[in-house]
């Protein structure tokens, strides 16, 4: 249900170009459907919510993974209008952190001022705030309810802090970040007071970037982000792809340059196997997102590499290079295609999954459809026929999740959307597994190694008897 | 040192550390609180234990006298026997295991039977350091894991182990006698000769002939 306001701020929003998925919202639909689906998820032990982009390889039908998003990422609102199930995750994992750290008193009211960051993406007349903004507000209603009376008070982000026991800061990342800091324990601070909630992981790269923190693998406690273990990871669209192994969900093979000059060898290497999506670290809405072909000569190469780094200059300003590396090179996958008149389009999935400890929820967002139709010849010229991200496209076309017809036009029959649900909570799980234990993306544990080469490295069965 | 404390000093035929010949398991405790930063230490030493694949299943619930009524309901799921002594322990520790792990490999979760020999580890290192740090530790196998699943909402993949009294040690004078003699006992243990082999199951190692 949204609320009389919320509709409204949304149909201002819209006239801003803001993305409208909260209209493809049907309650009803969504419940005849069974969605969210729920699946059992143990190792998960904290809140969080991920976004898995998936197409249907043309070539070989399979699902493939173009990336992850977490919560920098929108669409939470498209399976019911709005986005309070996600609004109830934020604030359960925000109570959990006040609580563990002592903010709370014995009724339940916070005893120390605190702040919950909740960041939009750069954008100036943004695309996001019809999801956004009354999700924060609904964050901030539940709080309120939940804290025994505490005042809890939404503050922009240029705002000063005032006498409330919890602020709700919103602003673009830029903005929000300007004021938070790290204390003494490497823990976030915003305006000098602690932080039980950061709902935007691209708040870290800002932090690099604006030199708060000397790089992206710096100490800091990551347990106030939401789906806070997977912080890092969201970044790091390489790792993302090795996580995929044995998910159902096929592993893009990749690389990784850490120069433009390795970047421009790699991508030459790749091209020997066809076109290649260049992706600069930590960057949001399809910055920097470019596509490479085998025809290229070597300068229109080594323009296209130059343009990942300098459109990422160009949107988040100086110093952008501190955290646009590694580059990353990705086979360009073409999906099945989406009949228009036209022609065939290329589209892909939105799969949201929302998970608390012991469990996951599950339910699609949206089919995001290239606003022109697929032309082999001259895709790479031209981003309208191929989808980077919806954030950062104007015309992208949006159909439901759930639309039957669009799911099954594109070969996307029940039976294998249940194949790719199931998938993206395995991804989940694997990732949150993975970075628990080995402490960060970048870990690895030898034994999981030694196993995936012997199947008899680990002889459970003659253990278990 | 107490003379309980000092009739369970045992002898042994190598040098170890004294967290060892100490280290023994208490039934009384004194009413003194364990320092928060000497239990901080304790299950930093279990973090560090080791782990197959590095699963760290050990997980632990800290139950401290005074601090709301956690003490009370992980109490109330000790047996009788040992409830006649435990009450004295100013802190209770529920040492549990995650019993199955992810495998990256099949991306699923498999049986880990491992996983409570991983929760010893976990809850021999805290107890080690908690002896290093002067607290002593009684853990007991005799309480209901299933009431205390239900008591503290602990999900179906963990197995709880143990449960261990924690506190200093305290006189054995204010046991009821039949506890108080087991108190006072000395500590026995079988001889190395009986549990270190060579060559043959059974063949007591050169080591030690």
């Amino acid at each position: 249900m949204i609320s009389p306001q919320h509709r409204l701020l949304r149909i201002a929003l819209a006239g801003l170009n803001d993305i409208e998925e909260w209209r493809l919202g049907d309650e009803s639909l969504a419940r005849a459907k069974g969605y969210p689906r729920e699946y059992p998820a143990e190792v998960i032990d904290d809140w969080g919510i991920v976004f898995v982009d998936v197409v249907l390889d043309a070539a070989t039908g399979r699902p493939v993974c173009h990336e992850v998003n977490g919560p920098n990422a929108v669409g939470s609102d498209a399976l019911t209008g709005d986005s309070r199930r996600r609004a109830e995750s934020e604030a359960s994992q925000a109570l959990q952190r006040a609580r563990e750290r002592g903010y709370l008193g014995p009724a339940g009211r916070l005893v120390t001022p605190v702040v919950s960051v909740h960041a939009h993406q750069h954008w100036t007349a943004f695309r996001t705030g019809g999801e956004f903004f009354p999700r924060v507000d609904d964050f901030a209603e539940r709080m309120q309810a939940r804290l025994g009376g505490s005042d809890v008070r939404l503050r922009g982000a240029g705002e000063p802090l005032g006498a409330e026991a919890l602020t709700v800061v919103l602003g673009d990342v830029p903005a929000v970040a300007a004021h938070l800091g790290v204390d003494a324990g490497g823990r976030l601070e915003y305006r000098g007071r602690p932080v039980i909630f950061a709902g935007n992981p691209n708040l870290l790269p800002e932090l690099v970037r604006t030199r708060t923190l000397a790089s992206a693998d710096a100490a800091l406690d990551l347990r106030v982000f939401h789906a806070w273990r997977l912080v890092r990871l969201i970044h790091d669209k390489g790792r993302q792809q090795d996580l995929l192994e044995g998910t159902g969900i096929a592993r893009l093979p990749y690389f990784e340059a850490r120069t433009l000059d390795e970047a421009r060898r790699r991508a030459r290497e790749h091209l020997a196997r066809g076109a290649v999506v260049l992706k600069p670290n930590g960057a949001s809405g399809g910055t920097g997102v470019h596509v490479v072909t085998p025809d290229m000569s070597a300068p229109e190469l080594a323009v296209r590499v130059d343009q990942v780094i300098g459109d990422c200059v160009a949107k988040y300003g100086v110093n952008a290079e501190a955290s646009a590396f590694p580059i990353r090179g990705f086979p360009f996958v073409r999906s099945t295609g989406y009949p228009m008149p036209d022609g065939d389009h290329l589209w892909d999935l939105r799969v949201a999954v929302e998970f608390a400890p012991g469990r996951a929820e599950v339910y699609p967002v949206s089919m995001r459809i290239a606003p022109r139709p697929f032309d082999a010849g001259s895709f790479h010229l031209d981003r309208d026929q191929w989808i980077s991200n919806v954030s950062g496209r104007r015309e992208t076309l949006l159909k439901s999740g759930m639309d039957d017809a669009a799911l099954g036009a594109v070969g996307m029959k029940p039976d294998v959307l249940e194949d790719v649900f199931r998938a993206c909570v395995r991804w989940t799980m694997k990732a949150w597994d993975a970075v628990a234990r080995d402490g960060g993306p970048a870990g690895a544990v030898h034994e999981d190694a030694c196993e995936a080469e012997d199947p008899g490295f680990y002889p459970v069965e003659k253990f278990a008897r | 040192m107490s003379g309980a404390a000092s009739s369970k000093r045992v002898a042994t035929r190598a040098d170890i550390l004294p967290v060892f010949t100490d280290r023994w398991s208490p039934r009384s405790f004194t009413e003194r609180v364990p320092e928060p930063e000497k239990l901080r230490s304790m299950f930093e030493a279990a973090r560090l234990a080791p782990s197959a694949h590095n699963t760290q299943p050990a997980r632990f619930l800290v139950a401290q006298k005074g601090h709301g009524d956690d003490y009370q309901r992980l109490f109330s799921c000790l047996s009788d026997g040992n409830k006649e002594w435990a009450h004295a322990a100013p802190v209770l520790v529920l040492a549990a295991a995650m019993r199955q792990r992810f495998s990256q490999k099949d991306a699923t979760l498999v049986p880990y039977p491992h996983s409570m020999h991983d929760l010893g580890l976990a809850v021999m290192s805290a107890i080690l350091q908690a002896r290093a740090v002067g607290l002593d530790c009684h853990p007991m196998a005799g309480f209901d894991p299933d009431r205390a699943r239900v008591l503290f909402d602990i999900p179906a993949l963990f197995e709880p182990g143990v449960v261990i009294a924690v506190g200093y040690l305290g006189s054995p004078d204010v046991l009821p006698a039949a506890l108080r003699e087991r108190e006072l006992a000395p500590r026995t243990r079988r001889p190395l000769a009986e549990l270190i082999f060579e060559d043959r199951w059974g063949v007591t190692s050169s080591l030690f002939r």
